[in-house]
């Protein structure tokens, strides 16, 4: 979850982080928060109505143990949110070409929407939709970008799917 | 850590039930302690009142 910054004004109460510096900031926003992996989660099966994953996909280690576990912990119905950079985009290329520059994203591993909507599939999901924001190079957005259903134009794109 | 949060914490890796163990708390939460897992043998402290649930092969 990092430092909780989408995840406070998301509503989102519970979250893991592996590092401690990043943890400790959640915590002090008000995050119950666990250090532990998305990969290797520490709670029971079927606890959550929600679980979130929000550009994290592309800092795991190993994304489809991370939606196993996710789907493992959702409750029968509950939904699993992902907000992403999607590689093929325009923006995922703008990331990709200067991730060697920035000290977080030359960790990254950038996935298309195509490849991650394949997982949740495999999964099993039910009732996955799309929708896609930010249509311009980031420098040049002086306003909040419009939400269009689908993917495919948007550089971020989210993904709603249900257990 | 909140106490009601027991309800739903479990082993990362085996996923079975922990022992929590209070070393100190306040009116809202546990601030140090331990978790453990029996099946595992293995404890997860509760630091700052974070619970660090990573595999020991993973902590810092």
């Amino acid at each position: 979850m990092g430092t909780g910054r989408f995840a406070v004004p998301l509503g989102i109460r519970i979250g893991v982080e592996p590092a401690k510096a990043m943890a400790d900031i959640a915590q002090k926003r008000g995050i119950e928060v666990y250090k532990a992996k998305a990969e290797k989660l520490p709670f029971d099966d079927s606890s959550f109505d929600f679980v979130l994953i929000v550009v994290t996909i592309c800092f795991v280690q190993d994304p489809i143990q991370a939606l196993r576990e996710a789907k493992r912990v959702l409750k029968p119905g509950g939904y699993l949110i992902i907000g992403m950079i999607d590689k093929e985009s325009f923006l995922g290329k703008l990331y990709e070409s200067k991730k060697k520059e920035s000290k977080f994203y030359r960790h990254a591993n950038f996935y298309s929407t195509r490849q991650v909507l394949d997982w949740l599939k495999n999964f099993e999901f039910e009732h996955i939709k799309t929708c896609q924001t930010i249509f311009k190079n980031p420098k040049k957005i002086t306003a909040i970008e419009p939400v269009k259903e689908g993917h495919g134009e948007g550089g971020f794109t989210v993904i709603s799917a249900q257990k | 850590m909140k106490h009601e949060l027991m309800e739903i914490l479990c082993c990362p890796m085996c996923k079975g039930d922990l022992v929590l163990t209070v070393d100190e708390e306040d009116d809202k939460e546990i601030i140090k302690g331990s978790l453990f897992c029996g099946k595992c043998n293995e404890h997860y402290p509760i630091e700052d009142g974070i619970p660090n649930m990573l595999p020991p092969d993973l902590r810092e």
